[in-house]
């Protein structure tokens, strides 16, 4: 009898258990709850302009712990700045109703495993319908891992390659590989005696890829190409590197595509085992963030693709981001922070032109847009003659070059690809 | 030929930096029988340490450093006092508590410091050309210090009271209690000297590269290395296997890659392991 009763107490508990369980999931957000977007099966409700905003959530990914985590942070914020630029100026309207911007922060951790995490968690646990970060190509990967099979719309800030299969992603900058053209070009202008280029490559596929392109270009302008030297991902110690690729004595380095970190200790120590040629790599990183990890003692004959915010002759949409941005943090940003603005602004613009929140309706429109609008100035959509696909936004370029402990800016260009 | 010389001289000193990190370690594990896991994070602790110190409060970076090391020696006799002292001689108790301990410390570094990478100030720039080959005063002052201060080490163990105290507990614990020995006090000077030459091998490196709150890994990763090869408990052991490995470390890549000498660092490790278990120059 005692047996009896304590199965029965068991069954009576777990379904219980099994009913809370159930109760609780079906009450648990769902994409077609008040505050989340319709899918295309609905319409959305046709309410007049004078109605209420409603809730826009959009999930926002990047590494803000780990290695590189202090530009993640940044790049986070600046994603956070437009939320509220945009939110200010009364959020976003679709089909006559407004919404303004709520964001849901996840850490990736610099790491294609906790990239899978913090999509995941944002897609499934948060119900996310748009994603906007990312940089590292490799880590991006976990995120389109997961966003892409959800149907979920992701902008990632840079990438190196946008896909044809994968219709729902895009960049909001152009692939890191764009700039080469112009640092070549600024190279054969300011160095006219370079002839030969070495090359330092992370052991990453983005990294890689970048630097392949890079020694094409390279070849085609005429230039010896010596054989990449490889070195582990999240490196710093480049002594052994330098001191093999300096027994080909090259005239000019391409640093290749590298975290701020990593890209100052392979500048620094290039200086300190007597390199005095060029240097340069379609890197992002800001110009003081940049200048302070080399130390001005290295800091010379350095270009990469950056600009001075604070400078006057910044476009004038940075300098409005910066001000806002004094306004709100208690730290300065830099040129490659202030871009990351661009992240939700061009996702915002193509939800307002497809006058949809169906992110399969939204790329359909953003893939077909000619141009967007960036803290840069007007950028055009490109890349379906390159990738294949038109999802890579390309905003004007700067170069700019270190030169004896200073920043100087070299040139604004156009690095647009059909 | 030039190339070689450099790759000797690379290796050299990322062999003495490692020796740095190996050296508090061995004194640890020497006289407390615990592989103190949690050395890495101490190493963090020293550079964020002297960032604050020089970069914050805008002080000499060799003042910094001395500041650092004296912190940490305090921090280090509170963590035996407090922590590792009911672990003495169990290396499974030390190594859980010391796994707990980088936990807490790399969490709450994280959390007080920011992940944020910092930097702390070239302590000597410029460079140093000897015959061509070229050694950056930082690099040369790492090598100046790991040297200065394993001369130290050995003339305080042998010319000492309290080093021969040392070497007797290392030898046996029982022993050295019936002399009269206070084990207590000794570990905790111990204790105190391995935090102590931790925080100067982490302030140094933070002037070399960046100071983060995971850059106790890498510390942890080459001073383990270091102190199996050479031998646990012994400071010339510790001075051995850090030239070796960084010479690995300096010349494998002029031929092969950076993760290649990895491997081959690992391989011979395993090597020595199997042919003598206690390392190069350790102790049965």
């Amino acid at each position: 009898m005692k047996r009896w009763s304590l199965i029965l107490l068991a069954v009576i508990l777990t379904g219980i258990l099994t009913l809370g369980g159930c109760s609780k999931s079906s009450s648990s957000p769902q994409p077609s709850s008040p505050s989340v977007p319709q899918t295309s099966s609905s319409q959305a409700p046709q309410a007049s302009s004078t109605s209420s905003p409603q809730t826009l959530k959009i999930g926002v990914i990047f590494g803000l712990t780990g290695p590189g985590s202090q530009s993640g942070i940044g790049w986070r914020d600046a994603v956070l700045l437009c939320k509220d630029w945009i939110n200010s100026r009364g959020g976003i309207t679709v089909n006559g109703q407004k919404y303004l911007i709520d964001t849901v922060v996840a850490d990736n951790q610099n790491t294609p495993a906790g990239a899978v995490a913090a999509a995941t968690k944002l897609v499934s646990q948060d119900g996310v319908k748009f994603i906007v970060g990312g940089v590292v190509p490799d880590i991006n990967q976990g995120v389109i891992s997961v966003t892409e099979p959800k149907k979920v719309l992701l902008v990632m800030g840079t990438n190196d390659v946008v896909y044809p299969d994968k219709p729902l992603t895009f960049s909001a900058s152009y692939s890191l590989a764009a700039p080469l053209g112009g640092l070549y070009a600024d190279l054969y202008k300011l160095y006219p005696d370079v002839k030969t280029m070495g090359y330092i490559v992370e052991d990453e596929p983005g990294a890689r890829a970048v630097a392949g392109i890079s020694q094409n270009i390279a070849k085609a302008q005429g230039f010896t190409v010596l054989d990449p030297i490889i070195h582990p991902w999240e490196s710093t110690e480049f002594y052994p590197e330098w001191t093999k690729l300096l027994a080909e004595k090259p005239d000019a380095v391409d640093v290749g595509l590298k975290l701020p970190n990593t890209l100052a200790a392979v500048v620094k120590q290039g200086r300190e085992l007597g390199f005095k040629g060029p240097m340069f790599g379609a890197v992002g990183g800001g110009i003081n963030t940049t200048l302070n990890m080399i130390g001005k003692d290295a800091a010379t004959d350095f270009m990469w693709p950056a600009y001075d915010p604070f400078s006057q002759d910044a476009p004038p949409m940075v300098q409005q981001v910066v001000k806002l941005w004094s306004q709100t943090y208690n730290y300065k940003p830099e040129s490659d922070t202030v871009d990351h603005f661009n992240d939700l602004w061009v996702l915002t613009q193509a939800i307002e032109k497809a006058q949809s929140l169906d992110p399969v309706v939204v790329a359909k429109t953003f893939t077909n847009m000619t141009t967007v609008e960036t803290t840069r100035g007007t950028a055009k959509m490109g890349g379906a003659r390159t990738f294949g696909i038109n999802n890579m936004v390309f905003p004007p370029c700067a170069i700019t070059r270190l030169q004896n402990g200073s920043p100087e800016l070299v040139n604004w260009f156009d690095p647009w690809m059909p | 030929m030039d190339t070689i010389l450099q790759g000797i001289s690379n290796g050299l000193m990322m062999g003495w930096i490692y020796v740095l990190v190996a050296l508090g370690l061995t004194i640890v594990f020497s006289i407390m029988r615990i592989v103190q896991f949690a050395h890495g994070e101490i190493y963090m602790l020293g550079a964020y340490c002297v960032y604050y110190v020089a970069v914050v409060l805008g002080l000499n970076v060799f003042v910094a450093l001395a500041v650092s090391a004296l912190a940490l020696a305090v921090l280090g006799v509170i963590l035996e006092r407090a922590l590792f002292r009911r672990f003495r001689g169990q290396i499974e108790g030390g190594m859980i508590a010391a796994i707990g301990l980088i936990l807490l410390l790399q969490t709450g570094a994280a959390v007080g410091f920011g992940t944020q990478d910092k930097w702390v100030p070239t302590m000597i720039p410029g460079v140093l050309v000897v015959a061509g080959i070229r050694i950056a005063w930082q690099r040369a002052l790492a090598v100046f210090i790991g040297i200065a201060l394993v001369l130290v080490l050995f003339l305080f163990i042998r010319r000492t009271k309290m080093g021969q105290a040392m070497v007797a507990i290392s030898q046996d614990l029982d022993a050295a209690v019936l002399q009269g020995i206070d084990v207590n006090r000794i570990s905790m000077i111990s204790m105190a000297i391995g935090c102590s030459l931790a925080a100067v091998a982490g302030g140094l490196m933070g002037a070399m590269f960046q100071v983060q709150p995971v850059m106790g890994g890498f510390a942890m990763e080459k001073g383990i290395a270091v102190i199996i090869l050479g031998g646990l408990g012994s400071i010339w052991g510790a001075v051995v296997g850090g030239l070796i490995l960084g010479l690995i470390d300096g010349l494998i890549p002029l031929w092969a890659n950076t993760t290649i000498a990895s491997i081959i660092g690992f391989a011979l490790i395993v090597f020595i392991l199997v042919i003598k278990p206690q390392g190069l120059l350790g102790h049965d």
